[in-house]
């Protein structure tokens, strides 16, 4: 196992897509950055609005005239964190997560080691492992990147105690959650064993999701069912987990669910492997 | 008799199609076994099945004479279809990925073994670069990188040019007889199978209709007078008696094939006619390999 672990570390460090993912994550951090500084400049009247193709609505233009201060003073690097993770995060490491796992099965290389001593669950869990530690680094370079343009663009102003203890609780939240997250994007590709359909399946998790669970949230009110599904949706958590004072029972079931759906899609995943030929 | 693979009846079916039907081979230590048979006759998921990549419906399978095939699998190196490579590393990226699945500790393994398969100085170029050959030798020296007992090979010299083919056909001679290790080998080219192979298995529509060794084979393609009798036991004792011919056999109610006095056909056929026997047909027969393989697998699609 410490030897598949060892190939696969191997494979990560030569794989470009966690390159060029981790690069296209960092630059829509970037990109964040930049369309407040637009924002911000708009609204102080030094950019004329439209300019660059960033439109602040009239609405935000007269309640920053009764009110005028920097938008950065409203929106800090958790909100811009919470950005990421609610949607960004999720599509790039999913995007890299099905090229990951399907390429071994595109080029056929999942053959040198299958029947080779191995049993499959070891196989399964070594690629199962690796991908969620990248993703889980590509998650961490995004936080840095959102801290370190944050610092820029924002400057150091309320970065106290409290900050810093937001900063560490949200994002062990979401680092947990995305990580469960992408454990069922591995699952998910492999079963479906192609890139381009791996790609669009896991795009199409991470957009539609919410939204089926919310569907579903509505049909169960509907009924008269005291139960909300968006509740246990991996994405509705992370895009609902707070910023600031998350409160012990939002903890405890992200905690919960996290755990629960990686053990759900390690077992899928394993089973699956354990059953499929490999073409 | 010492087998390194040893099937009994394995079978596998896809949807309602037996692609694998009850098939039954066996592999001599030592020997090159080349594996015939058309396109989607089962040879690639016989393979895959003896590999471990899919599992059979029913039969069994010893490797080594175990049955234990999780461990004795450790002792094969496979090369099914296309070579198994990341192509935009490097040969020696690929080698090194392998060399870490496997544990192995001298790291200089995989410059050995990129010099055995004549791939050094290719440090720089990725494998999306390399051309088929250079593709079909990187997945040889992945399949030997712990030196296999026995080497499964499907299609190694498919797509190659001619250089190509003489330069794996030397390599598969170099591993078989210099490191003895046994090999399986399936090809449409039945001229280049037949430069190195030692045993054939005929596979046809899923079902390993024929195994037989060279020397059977050189007697099957024998130049031979075939001649189509009412009585083949009259018909042998004219040829013994009247004729002085020993030289000959029966194959099958109603055949016999004759290898001496092959100048003098229409002697044999008029002592014969003299003698009471009616004559079917008679020709003169003996085929080249290529020849007698389409003549078992029926000619014509494979259906």
């Amino acid at each position: 196992m410490i030897n598949l672990l060892s190939g696969e570390f191997y494979k990560l460090q030569k794989s470009k897509s966690l390159y060029i993912c981790s690069i296209v994550m960092i630059a829509f951090v970037l990109f964040v950055y930049s369309t407040l500084v637009m924002v911000d400049k708009i609204q102080q009247g030094e950019v004329e609005n439209g300019s660059m193709g960033v439109v602040v609505s009239e609405e935000a233009m007269e309640e920053n005239e009764e009110n005028p201060v920097s938008i950065f003073e409203q929106i800090g690097i958790l909100d811009v964190l919470e950005q990421m993770f609610g949607v960004f995060a999720g599509i790039f490491t999913s995007i890299f997560a099905a090229i990951f796992v399907c390429g071994e099965y595109g080029n056929g290389a999942i053959k040198n080691v299958t029947g080779k001593g191995y049993g499959r669950w070891q196989i399964f869990s070594s690629k199962y492992i690796m991908t969620i530690i990248a993703s889980i680094l590509m998650m961490i370079a995004m936080i840095i990147a959102t801290f370190l343009f944050g610092l820029v663009f924002s400057g150091t102003g309320g970065l106290d105690g409290e900050f810093f203890r937001n900063l560490c609780s949200y994002t062990a939240i979401e680092l947990l959650l995305g990580a469960a997250f992408i454990g069922l994007i591995v699952a998910v590709n492999e079963i479906c064993r192609n890139i381009g359909a791996g790609i669009a399946i896991s795009i199409c998790i991470v957009c539609f999701s919410d939204l089926i669970t919310v569907g579903i949230d509505l049909v169960l009110k509907y009924f008269h069912f005291d139960f909300k599904i968006s509740d246990y949706n991996l994405l509705n958590l992370m895009a609902d987990c707070p910023i600031k004072n998350i409160d012990k029972s939002f903890a405890v079931r992200a905690v919960v669910m996290a755990v629960l759906w990686i053990i759900f899609s390690f077992g899928i995943g394993v089973l699956h492997f354990k059953k499929a030929d490999i073409k | 008799m010492d087998y390194v693979l040893k099937t009994e009846n394995i079978t596998k079916v896809y949807g309602n199609h037996k692609v694998v039907d009850s098939v039954s081979m066996h592999v001599k230590k030592g020997a090159i076994y080349g594996f015939i048979g058309k396109n989607g006759a089962g040879k690639t998921t016989f393979m895959r099945m003896v590999a471990g990549l899919a599992a059979p419906e029913e039969g069994e399978i010893e490797l080594f004479g175990s049955g234990e095939l999780e461990k004795q699998r450790l002792r094969i190196g496979t090369l099914i279809e296309n070579p198994g490579v990341y192509v935009n590393m490097t040969a020696k990226e690929n080698l090194e990925v392998i060399r870490r699945n496997f544990g192995i500790a001298e790291k200089q393994a995989v410059d050995d073994m990129l010099e055995f398969v004549g791939l050094t100085g290719t440090e720089k170029k990725k494998v999306k670069n390399f051309s088929m050959g250079m593709k079909q030798r990187l997945g040889i020296a992945i399949s030997l990188f712990r030196n296999p007992d026995f080497l499964i090979l499907d299609e190694p010299i498919n797509g190659l040019d001619p250089e190509g083919i003489i330069e794996i056909r030397e390599l598969l001679l170099k591993l078989n007889q210099e490191k003895r290790i046994t090999i399986l080998i399936s090809s449409h080219i039945l001229g280049e199978l037949s430069k190195i192979a030692t045993h054939y298995g005929i596979i046809k529509n899923g079902a390993l209709i024929e195994e037989f060794d060279t020397g059977e084979l050189d007697e099957r393609c024998r130049r031979c007078q075939k001649i189509f009798v009412d009585n083949e036991n009259l018909a042998a004792n004219i040829l013994e008696e009247k004729l002085h011919i020993n030289s000959f056999d029966i194959p099958g109610k109603g055949v016999l094939r004759i290898f001496e006095q092959l100048d003098d056909l229409e002697q044999i056929n008029r002592e014969l006619i003299i003698n009471g026997v009616n004559i079917k047909e008679s020709y003169l027969a003996g085929q080249n390999l290529e020849g007698y393989f389409m003549e078992l697998l029926g000619g014509g699609a494979n259906d």
